[in-house]
This record gives structure tokens, sequence and C-alpha cells, in this order.
């Protein structure tokens, strides 16, 4: 068993086969060995680190991941098991969060399932409707706006 | 938790709200000041728990009617603009699930940040990737050496001239160079002839780079133009040239213009005196064609016929030049006079001559074995090194083999008897036949895993060597003999040319008819050869055909 513990002082006692999904974590004890000490995670809250255990518990037994560098198929975010899904119905904050640790404790699945995720939210959208969905200032200038627009003609034929 | 169905829009005014702190209130100074002073006291002082307790103490306090007000302004407080505040990498990974138009269209315009994300190289250069596009190094190379605000196109055509003016001796004439070119330089002239001297050094043949070179020392215009012509400006390193993201644009477009048929034709007459039955061109731009006029021409391809400047005649044959197939250093050429001529193309000169016993209808070579095929029947191997020994035959065929392709040790050959044979070289036998036409087979492509035939049967067929069985047939895919094809299976297209005297462009993996190219030949179509940007075609009508995709796209001819 490995004891992880949240920036706010919470210790989470897991297997080691959930924890080693975070390549961070499976350097770590590699590193100094087994040890009853707790490994403290000061960039992750007790209730992230809940819902990133959460995760890696349920993808326990999973394949290991495959390098897809130089992939020469587009990325798709089409394909997200219903489970996941439901399990990134949250809030912004919280996403956020899980992201932010997903890429800090570098779980692979985990940080490419919440990609995935903010991706599918943003798809479709105008930049007005995105702007209005993450609260976002708009900071161009007109000049600026007219200079993009000019840009990205190539894409307006298709 | 909130639910996700809630994060849509409200009429919260965009932006005005971004953190919270500040409301449009009319608050008297001493209000405001007091205000601010309990957010401080209660940042430094209470736990955030604490904080909350207060907070919900407070809310207590407003007004029903200005509640929703308030709810709405903390519901903005949950929001987070992800691509903006994540750190990048993560930023990038999630637009690059987006499809490109979303990332163009609205990403990129949402703010200053997201823009940033959408338009990083790494981004565009993934996206790219992902499309299965590369790029030619070498081509990159020599258009990356030239200095800003110069048409790639234009200096294409410059470099054609300037191989070509050895030719003409044109070298010598007043205006040398700049005599040529349809509208003078933008840049200072002598910027523009070291640049050209630079270019050769990338991307000329060895031969070329020679004729430049006699070109400098002989033309007196040329040296006295050089104030300095030891101080050539420094050759740019190409990988720090690449802009990704217009690489990317261009190429979208080059697909679709395939995709929708949107090319240029040009045809150039009387390129030889009868018709002409095998072409070939290769990543220098040089165009090989052989005619039964007997003889083989090198050409400069250019961008459009009119701009096709001849390089050399290599006369030998005795009969009709049916096949050709050359590399950077060598031509290989099949006559119907039963020879095969092996010329080196840095002095135009035969080194060799190989004889069969009747036409040789085909034939192909890489860096291990030469395979011609005649018309007796035979399949022969010769050893690929300056012997050119005979090495083997290989029987099989009932008659003539009409072409034979090369893959590695891997052999396909196809005939008039219907069938298409693979043949392990190593092991000088035949691993597979496959006979589904049912008439003679005219043409075929290979590429290690998939043949596409042609026949006299006016189908065209797909073979998987996997499967080892035909997997699609386009039949009646012209009216008359189909006689040359090719295919590209990450371009996902075959195209066809056929005694109907039209060019179709073919889906590979469906099979699906995309364009029917007219007006291109007036007679048979005997042979075409495509890459990413052109279709070049020649005809019994005796002229070369150059179908261009890329004709206002200067960086498509990069692409590989």
């Amino acid at each position: 068993m490995v004891v992880l513990q949240s920036s706010d002082g919470k210790a989470f006692t897991v297997e080691r086969g959930v924890a080693i999904q975070s390549v961070l974590i499976k350097n770590l004890l590699e590193d100094i060995g087994e040890s009853d000490e707790p490994i403290p995670l000061p960039n992750v809250t007790a209730k992230v680190l809940e819902k990133v255990i959460e995760y890696c518990e349920y993808h326990v037994d999973d394949p290991a991941p495959i390098q897809d560098d130089l992939d020469e198929i587009p990325k798709r975010s089409d394909d997200i098991e219903p489970r996941d899904e439901n399990f990134m119905k949250v809030d912004q904050e919280l996403l956020f969060e899980i992201l932010l640790a997903a890429n800090y404790m570098d779980i692979k699945p985990l940080l490419e399932l919440g990609c995935k995720t903010v991706a599918n939210m943003i798809r479709n959208k105008t930049a007005q409707e995105i702007r209005t969905m993450f609260n976002i200032v708009d900071d161009f200038s007109p000049e600026e706006r007219e200079q993009i627009k000019k840009e990205n003609e190539w894409a307006e034929d298709h | 938790m909130a639910d996700l169905s809630d994060e849509g829009f409200d009429d919260w005014p965009v932006g005005s709200g971004r953190t919270g702190g500040t409301w449009d209130l009319a608050l008297a100074a001493d209000e405001q000041h007091a205000m601010e002073v309990l957010a401080q006291t209660l940042r430094v002082t209470a736990n955030p728990l604490g904080r909350t307790q207060l907070a919900v103490l407070l809310l207590g306090q407003v007004p029903a009617d200005l509640l929703k007000t308030a709810v709405i302004h903390l519901r903005q407080l949950l929001r987070r603009d992800f691509v903006g505040m994540l750190p990048m990498e993560v930023a990038t990974n999630i637009l690059e699930y987006l499809p490109v138009q979303d990332i163009v269209r609205s990403a990129s315009l949402v703010s200053r940040r997201w823009r940033a994300v959408a338009t990083q190289a790494c981004l565009w250069r993934r996206l790219f990737l992902r499309r299965g596009w590369r790029v030619d190094a070498d081509r990159w190379a020599f258009y990356s050496s030239l200095p800003r605000g110069i048409c790639p196109a234009r200096v294409m055509l410059d470099s054609s001239v300037l191989r070509v003016s050895n030719a003409l001796s044109l070298a010598s004439t007043p205006n040398g160079i700049s005599a040529l070119l349809e509208h003078p330089p933008a840049t200072p002239r002598q910027t523009l002839d070291s640049v050209l001297g630079e270019i050769s050094k990338s991307y000329m043949p060895q031969r070329v780079l020679k004729q430049r070179q006699f070109i400098s020392s002989s033309s007196s215009e040329a040296s006295s133009r050089s104030s300095s012509p030891t101080s050539s400006p420094q050759l740019r390193s190409p990988a720090l040239a690449i802009d990704w993201r217009m690489l990317y644009a261009e190429y979208e477009r080059l697909e679709g213009n395939w995709r929708l048929g949107r090319c240029r034709v040009d045809r150039w007459e009387s390129a030889h005196a009868e018709s002409i039955y095998c072409l070939q061109f290769d990543q220098h731009n040089r165009l090989f064609s052989g005619s039964r006029d007997t003889t083989v021409k090198v050409w400069h391809l250019a961008d459009s016929a009119s701009q096709i400047t001849q390089l050399a005649t290599l006369r030998g044959h005795t009969g009709s030049v049916l096949t050709l197939q050359a590399d950077d250093a060598v031509l290989v050429t099949g006559s119907s006079d039963a020879t095969v001529c092996v010329w080196d193309l840095c002095t135009y000169t035969r080194t060799h001559c190989l004889h069969h016993a009747d036409a040789v209808l085909s034939l192909r070579f890489n860096t291990k074995w030469l395979v011609t095929a005649c018309k007796d029947r035979l399949v022969r191997v010769w050893r690929r090194d300056n012997s050119y020994k005979d090495m083997f035959e290989l029987h099989g065929h009932d008659v003539a083999v009409n072409a034979v392709h090369l893959y590695g040790d891997m052999l396909v050959s196809a005939s008039g008897d219907r069938s298409i044979k693979v043949w392990d070289l190593e092991r000088r036998t035949c691993v597979l036949t496959l006979a589904d036409h049912v008439r003679g087979v005219a043409c075929i492509d290979f590429d290690g895993r998939f043949i596409v035939s042609g026949s006299s049967d006016r189908s065209i067929r797909i073979w998987s060597l996997d499967s080892r069985r035909c997997e699609r047939t386009i039949h009646n895919a012209h009216s008359d003999l189909v006689r040359t094809v090719m295919f590209n299976r990450t371009m996902d297209i075959i195209v066809s040319g056929s005694y109907d005297e039209s060019i179709k462009i073919w889906r590979f993996s469906t099979g699906a008819l995309l364009h029917k190219i007219k007006n291109v030949h007036t007679s048979r179509v005997f042979k075409l050869i495509f890459d990413r940007s052109r279709i070049v075609s020649c005809s019994h009508d005796r002229s070369i055909s150059i179908i261009d995709f890329a004709a206002n796209l200067p960086h498509a001819r990069m692409l590989v």
C-alpha cells in the first residue's frame, strides 16, 4: 500500500497498482523504494486527489497506453466511455483542478480524458460562445480582429 | 456539483465580472473603503471554511430581488479559462482534439492568449503530421534559402532559366540571365545572383552545379555584377524556418483541389516528333520522356507547360522507346529494338546496352535489381551494379509481359495472359498468381502491400498482398483499355489513363470516381505519373500534359 498526502493534509491509502498510474509517483517509488512514509502532493487538494484516486482505481487494470507520438491519424474526442464521461461531469473549477493534477502527477490517460472533455465543450461553438462559457474577456483590438479574420480566410471554403 | 448543461449562455455581460471583485455599484467612497478593509481582513485571518461561512451569512443580507444577480455573478467565479490558464502543453493538447475549422474560426478568436495557443508552431506541426503529410527536406532547404519577398515559384523559374542558359549559351549575351526573367526580381540583382548560387549548392544536381560554376567563371557579366563574389549570405537552417500553420493551410487547399477537381491543365504540344510512350519526373523537376521517334528527351519541368525547357536529347535506340526509369544518377530505357540502355545522367552518355530477344515493354530498378519485361514472355533480372550482369530469367507468363513493378525483393509482373504474378527475387520463385481480369493486364502499380492494375477489360482492380486476393474492382472504369495507372494510399488517390483519351481520378479506399479530367489529350493516353501537386501525362497525340492542382500554392511542391 502507498500513502498519498494532499496539500491540505489529508492522507489516502491506496494500492500500489493504483498509485503507480501516476508516473510521478511511480518514479518516486522507484527512487526511494518501499516506505511507509506518506508521499506529499503539495499541488493537489484532498477534494481533487479523491477524484484522481477514484479514476485510477477504476482504471487499475487498463492496458498500458500506446505511445501515439507522430500518429498519422487526427485525434478524436468522440470515443469517451460512458463511465468516464459521467466521471467528468463536474463543475469547471474541479475539472480544471483535475487537469492540473493529472498534468502534475503525470497520469496521461486522465489528462487526455480531461482534454477531450474540454475539447467537447468547445467544439462547434463560436468565439463569443466560448468566451461566455468560460468567462473570458475579449482583449483584441478591432485592428487585430480584422487581421486575424484575414489570416484565417483559408479555412473558409470547406 | 454543477450540471454541465448550465454552462451555456446566460445574459451576464461578458467581461464585466471576470474577477468578481468590482461591481459597478453606486457606493460612497467610505462604504467602498470599508468593504475593501473587510475583504482584506478576511483574506489574512479566516480559514477557508470560516470565510465561506461568513460569505453565506452575508448573502443572507442580500435583498431577494438582487440575490439572483449575485448568484449569476458567483457562477462566473466558478468558470475557468481552460486554454488561457492551463500550462501551454495542456492547452495545446486540448486544441489538438478540435477540428481544424474550430481552431481557426473560433478558438483563435477568443482572446490574445487563446490566439497564442492556437497559432503555435508545435500545434500545427502535430496537426500537420497527423494528416499523414510530410515535407520534402531537400525542397524545403531550397525554398527556405530564398530571401523574403521572393516567390518560390518565381525562383523555380529562375533556376530553370539558369540551367537552360548554359545549353543555349545565353550566359554570354549582354543582359545574361535577367533577360530571361519575365519580371525583374524585387531584390537587387547581386542578391538574387548570390542566392541562386546558394540554391545551386543545396538544390541542383551535380551536373547543373558544374554548369552554374561554368556560367559564373565564363560570364564577365556575372562576375562584374557581383561586387564581392566571396561574401554570399549565410545559408539559413531549414529547421528554423518552417511555418507549419501556413503549410497546413496550403496543403488543406491542395487536398481540396484534388477533391473538387480544381486544377489547371497545360498541354505542351509536339514534345516529340511521334507518340510519347513513357515518362517520369523526379524531385528535381527533371522530366524524362521516351518516344516512337526513338529518342529520349530530358526536360526541366517548370510550373506551366510554357515553361518547360529541354535539357538534353539522348539518341541510341533504333526503335520506339517504350519504357524508362531514372534515379539521381542513371536513366534506364527499354525499346522495341530489343535493347535496354543505361545512361549516365551527369554526362548524358550511354554506359551499357543490354540485349533481349524481343521488344522490352517495361522495366524497373532499385539499388539491388534491374528487372526487364519482354514481349517474348520472359522477365529478366540483372545485377544492379557496374556490370549489369544478366542474373536469371523468370518463366511463368504465357504471352507478353506488359508491366513490372519492384518493391525491395518483391516483383510484380502483369501480362497479356490476364494474370498478375508476385515473385520473390531472392528465391527466384513465383509466390502468388492473381487472375481475376478477364482480358490482358496492361499496367500495374505496387507499394509493397497493394497492387492496382488496369486491363484491356476496361476495369481497374485493387489487390491486397495481405489477403492475397482482389479487394475491389472498378468495372467499366474507362470505355477502352486502361493503359496506365498509379496510386498513393496516403493521398487516398488512384489516377488512371486510357485509350479512351481520358484521365480519371479515383478514391483508393472506396473506388469512387472523383473526377474525369477533360481536354487533356486528343488521343490514347500511354503513361501518367503524379505527385502531391500534379499529374503529368503523355499520349499518342505527341503532347505532354501537366494537370496542376497547386497553381496558386507555392509551397505545395514540398509535400511528399
